[in-house]
């Protein structure tokens, strides 16, 4: 473990051009991906090769020039071995970066990428196609792709083995124009900013986000990883009443595979002026300070009411350390 | 009628799978899983239920969210050669096995749990302690697959 990590912090990713000849020694899993939905838009990025050992986390950043349109479906393409996330992020605030940029995210996003909210997150709500879509919603809803949205197609991939990984990874989605739409849905990351967890304690961290509209949680979804040991996020109304939506015991494996919740519409309602409070608990056996990304506390989810997608950085209420 | 419980080949009807696409340009393409999810034996109740097939990238061992997932609600099941047909598309290729099940939830108990685990009175593609099965897909594979289901609880 301890070695991985040290090695992980050795190499640089390169992007690889089309007349790369691939060495023998390559594990080369780059794909011809199919094509979107018609009237859809893939994001295809350039091809990546990650050196043995490391950790690549970068961004693809382009805009969307078309007419304002909802998002029906979302198909993240790439493959599963070595891959950790792909999103495709809200990239309005970041004006450094110019259309056709692929970099390492944390050039430009200084905490490696979390400042900035997904334009979509996972939907259950109506059955799935069979296509992969993480997004299923009733034809009359969608998420909001408006004309002009800068955007980042974040990839993250972690190379564990001594030969490089080449991979490309791509997003398809299926648009319908907006007056097929009457309601709309907007994706929320709700996160606990800079933190540090001492060695050998149990901490927790506990922290605030207000809402500013009448909402209606559609998915709700618990992100922290390995040293994780309590996960839990509250409906905290105006008047300073607390409901508990999910209180879990965290385990190891949903770093991977985060638990996620879905509601109906009216299930969960909150006013503007509530609150959304989430409260991590970890024990750090780690033998070192852990802070992000080694560590995260993310609440993710979906929401009837939002105007756009929205990126909190929470306001502490409570940390403790024993 | 169908027959009582019988030891059935889970999985074993597939066809010939489909061979792997030569591009010439080393690239690797997407693969697929056509099929149809049949019975062995009747449903206990009144044949109203949801019948659900899964892909996923691991064994769903701690009951978390799959990779992929195709629901047909609200099957009714009338006939003894019952079938649905599904399809299961985007599968990036890979040596290492993906893992597929199917089942028939007659009394909606799974509904948004998220957990996938058959109760009594459900039809499963268990077989030999395992709702999940192996699968590896190649480059440009399109597998047939004929899912049949059983009732484990018996």
């Amino acid at each position: 473990m301890l070695l991985t990590l040290l090695l992980l912090t050795a190499c640089e990713s390169e992007i690889v051009d089309s007349s790369y000849i691939v060495p023998d020694d390559v594990i080369d899993l780059r794909a011809v991906y199919p094509d979107p939905p018609e009237g859809g838009l893939q994001i295809l990025t350039p091809d990546l090769a990650i050196p043995p050992f490391s950790e690549a986390l970068w961004c693809f950043y382009d805009t969307w020039d078309g007419p304002d349109m909802g998002i029906t479906s979302f198909v993240e393409l790439h493959p599963s071995q070595f891959h950790h996330h792909s999103l495709v992020k809200d990239a309005n605030s970041l004006e450094s970066v110019s259309d056709g940029e692929f970099s390492a995210c944390s050039d430009i996003e200084e905490t490696g990428g979390m400042q900035i909210a997904p334009l979509v997150h996972i939907v259950n709500l109506t059955v799935p196609r069979g296509d992969g879509s993480i997004i299923n919603l009733p034809d009359n809803v969608a998420f909001r792709l408006e004309s002009g949205q800068k955007y980042s197609a974040d990839i993250h991939y972690i190379n564990t083995t001594d030969q490089t990984v080449l991979i490309n990874s791509a997003f398809n989605l299926g648009l319908t124009p907006t007056e097929n739409i009457d309601s709309w849905v907007s994706s929320f990351d709700l996160d606990a900013g800079a933190f540090a967890l001492p060695v050998g304690e149990e901490s927790t961290i506990s922290f605030d986000c207000e809402l500013e509209a009448d909402v209606s949680i559609v998915t709700l979804l618990a992100h922290a990883h390995q040293y994780g040991t309590n996960y839990k996020i509250e409906h905290i109304s105006a008047d300073g009443n607390s409901e508990v939506i999910i209180d879990i015991e965290w385990v190891e494996d949903y770093r991977w595979n985060s638990p996620t919740l879905f509601f109906g519409a009216g299930e969960i309602s909150m006013r503007e002026g509530d609150k959304i409070r989430t409260t991590c608990t970890w024990d750090n056996t780690s033998g070192e300070v852990l802070s992000f990304p080694s560590e995260m506390c993310t609440t993710s989810g979906v929401a009837l009411g939002l105007s756009g997608p929205l990126f909190c950085t929470g306001e502490a209420v409570d940390l403790e350390a024993r | 009628m169908i027959k009582a419980l019988t030891v059935v080949p889970l999985l074993l009807a597939c066809n010939p799978t489909t061979p792997k696409e030569d591009t010439g340009d080393g690239l690797l393409r997407l693969a697929s899983i056509t099929g149809n999810v049949e019975l062995a034996v009747p449903p206990s109740g009144d044949g109203l239920g949801t019948m659900v097939v899964i892909l996923s990238n691991n064994s769903n061992s701690v009951d978390i969210m799959p990779h992929r997932i195709f629901v047909e609600s609200l099957v009714v099941i009338e006939t003894a050669d019952f079938a649905m047909p599904f399809q299961l598309t985007n599968i990036f290729p890979q040596d290492e096995p993906y893992y597929i099940g199917a089942f028939f939830d007659e009394d909606f108990s799974m509904a948004g749990q998220g957990s996938y685990q058959p109760n009594s009175g459900d039809l499963s593609s268990w077989m030999d302690g395992e709702l999940f099965h192996e699968i590896v897909l190649g480059s440009g594979e399109d597998r047939s697959l004929v899912i049949t289901l059983i009732d484990e609880m018996e």
